[in-house]
């Protein structure tokens, strides 16, 4: 039985990565920006169909392959940037929220268009055979994308507080006007941002790709991430990551020990739960507006 | 100043026009049934063509179309063209019932084909049934369809009983296997299947499953179900699943260290199985309810092929078709031209449903179906199964009876 539990939650904590690494591509925007890219999971997927594309159609290596997406899903977030969220930067928030959704829209039918029947194994970056520690089987591929998930919020939070850019993009978030004041770029800060999420969005993408394959609706993850960061706390990149690894280890357990066909309502049902007693999610801070 | 006559004046002259359109249209029209004129057949067709299942309805339509083209070029049945009129579901019941309105209402067909995926068919079989039009149901495997019995519906491919009972045959009967589990997904077709393999697996060989776990469509994690499944200790597998999510399941069962045979139900032996599955599917076994596969080089295969590239597809097939839901399209509509054919030059729905219940073992689309057959009673045209095996170039064949 210890057994089965301690199975449960490795490969939990596999598909919390999984959660956690997207949901990270969420909180980067919102640190910096206070807004909700809804077309985050189908900028992951269109790196990954990308990467696809590349590798198995122009024969690119595994490596110029990854090189080549994070560069041109760079481009694709300047570009959401800068038709999606710019012009629309002084309208309410949900305004913002739903161009974003827009765009996710149009993405995923265009794939869906050109793509239609596109189903297709992505190689992996670390290896899929399973190997057992005691009595749990892993592979290397989740044990990788934990590592990597929990060295990018590393990373992000080094460079937010400790780097001039970090610094600049907090000062945009918290008041833009302010920071165009001392001189900070907002605009160039805003497009960073966005690249960044982007590159974030596309490697998840294709590191995820030989887990839940290659195709048109394979964004659909991004919705359990933003619930693991919601649940984690929105306004803390350490709280996306535990908020994704604990969403994906209680929705294993509760799918092993309780019900597997309704584990989805049951999370949602915790999630509402946890939102109440703390709406700012498990570790985020509660946000004070200055009046 | 305006009177009460002139008011009324241009209500009566409404009147009259709508009645004298009628009766001319009623004089323009020397056939009585509706959809038909001495030059054309409308059909009507409404199914998938965007979202997640249009991989079934797209194809099924242009199947169709190309049966339409071909019969169209040799100038029709009793010279009258065929049309098809085909609306889009998006795998909805409200869109669905809606097309069957529209399709009725609107556009006046004379008979429906093929149909949609099983929840949005049986949405719209009440007005269906209601309605008395007659429906040649190609893509919907549901046992719903004939519950109750419908004189008007007719079916070209072997139901899901037939799917169920000859996949526990072949894992219970001949493999011997006692401790089965089974992972379906919560669609009417999952659903359905695994109420229908579990009672006859315990009516006819005294056995439970030993596990049977349930998925969303759209899950891309199969952890929790595949670990229960690990923790009943089973000698065989069943994945009743559309073919893409089956792949990504045999994947993730393997990876736990699950290395018992598995098995497929109807929605498995298609070609997106062996791309999400890899060589892991290597050996899988499925249900398969055609004599061909769509993807082999078999004669009635490539004169569909041949057909489609000249009347459908003049640069060439997208990618990953034709498929198997080219070929029920095409199926669908051949067996509704024989009957439009049988029916005569006089066609009435009437005719066309007794016509219909005159075939005897006709094979359908050259070769791509199993021969039909109906009957007064009985409109579920075939129940033959066979079985398929993955080999190692990751394709299909069809296994040889044992």
């Amino acid at each position: 039985m210890m057994g089965v539990m301690l199975q449960a939650i490795a490969s939990g904590m596999t598909l919390g990565s999984i959660y956690a690494l997207v949901g990270l591509g969420f909180v980067v925007i919102y640190q910096a920006t206070r807004t909700l890219n809804f077309a985050h999971g189908e900028v992951l997927m269109l790196g990954a169909m990308i990467g696809l594309i590349l590798h198995t159609e122009w024969q690119f290596g595994y490596w110029s392959t990854f090189a080549v997406v994070l560069i041109l899903i760079a481009v694709v977030g300047v570009v959401i940037e800068r038709v999606a969220y710019r012009p629309l930067i002084r309208a309410p928030a949900a305004t913002v929220i739903m161009s974003t959704a827009a765009v996710g829209q149009i993405i995923r039918s265009t794939v869906r268009i050109l793509r239609t029947e596109e189903l297709s194994f992505f190689p992996p970056m670390f290896s899929l055979e399973p190997f057992h520690i005691g009595p749990v089987v892993l592979t290397r591929l989740g044990v990788g994308i934990t590592g990597i998930a929990v060295f990018a919020v590393m990373a992000f939070t080094l460079f937010f507080r400790y780097t001039t850019m970090g610094t600049a993009m907090r000062a945009t978030s918290q008041n833009q006007t302010a920071a165009w004041l001392v001189g900070i770029s907002v605009p160039r800060i805003f497009s960073l941002i966005w690249a960044i999420s982007a590159v974030l969005a596309a490697a998840a993408g294709m590191l995820i790709a030989p887990l839940v394959l290659v195709r048109p609706d394979m964004g659909v993850v991004a919705i359990k991430a933003f619930v693991g960061a919601v649940l984690g706390g929105f306004n803390s990149l350490a709280g996306a990551v535990i908020g994704g690894l604990l969403l994906g280890v209680v929705e294993t357990l509760i799918g092993v020990y309780v019900t597997s066909a309704f584990k989805d309502v049951v999370v949602f049902a915790l999630l509402i739960i946890v939102l109440l007693v703390r709406p700012s999610g498990l570790i985020g801070r509660q946000e004070v507006l200055r009046v | 100043m305006r009177t009460r006559r002139d008011s009324i004046r241009p209500v009566l002259l409404g009147v009259i026009l709508i009645v004298l359109v009628q009766v001319l249209g009623a004089f323009a029209s020397p056939s009585a049934e509706q959809g038909v004129t001495d030059s054309e057949i409308a059909l009507g067709m409404f199914a998938p063509l965007t979202g997640f299942l249009a991989p079934t309805g797209t194809p099924a339509r242009d199947g169709a179309m190309v049966w339409i083209s071909e019969v169209n070029a040799r100038g029709g049945i009793y010279g009258r063209r065929i049309r098809l009129i085909a609306y889009d579901d998006a795998g909805s019941p409200t869109e669905a019932v809606a097309a069957v309105r529209r399709l009725l209402s609107q556009d006046h067909v004379f008979a429906l084909v093929c149909g949609s995926a099983s929840g949005p068919t049986l949405a719209a079989m009440d007005l269906i049934r209601e309605t008395g039009v007659p429906f040649v149901s190609c893509i919907t495997a549901h046992r719903g369809l004939f519950q109750p019995f419908s004189r008007n519906v007719f079916r070209i491919y072997a139901n899901e009983i037939a799917q169920g009972r000859g996949l526990i045959d072949y894992v219970a009967g001949k493999k011997g296997q006692k401790r089965i589990a089974i992972l379906y997904n919560s669609t009417d077709f999952g659903i359905g299947g695994y109420e229908i393999m579990s009672a006859y697996l315990k009516e006819k060989y005294r056995l439970d499953f030993v596990a049977a776990e349930r998925y969303n469509v759209g899950d891309q994690d199969f952890s929790a179900q595949s670990l229960r499944i690990r923790q009943a200790n089973p000698d065989s597998v069943i994945l009743h699943a559309f073919a893409a999510e089956a792949g990504v399941i045999a994947r993730q069962v393997r990876q736990l260290g699950i290395l018992t045979p598995m098995y497929g139900g109807g929605g498995v032996p298609t070609p997106l199985f062996p791309r999400a599955a890899g060589n892991v599917g290597v050996g899988m076994v499925a249900v398969w309810v055609f004599p061909v596969f769509p993807e082999s080089d078999a004669p009635p295969v490539e004169a569909y092929k041949k057909k489609a590239l000249q009347y459908l597809f003049q640069s060439g097939f997208p990618v990953g078709r034709p498929s198997l839901y080219d070929m029920t399209g095409y199926i669908g509509a051949d067996v509704t031209g024989e009957g439009v054919r049988r029916a005569g030059r006089n066609l009435t729905r009437e005719g066309f449903i007794r016509a219909l219940e005159t075939l005897r073992d006709y094979v359908p689309g050259g070769g791509l179906g199993f021969p039909v057959t109906f009957s007064p009673k009985n409109h579920e045209g075939t129940d033959i199964v066979i079985m398929a095996r993955l080999n190692g170039h990751l394709e299909w064949d069809v296994l040889p009876p044992e």
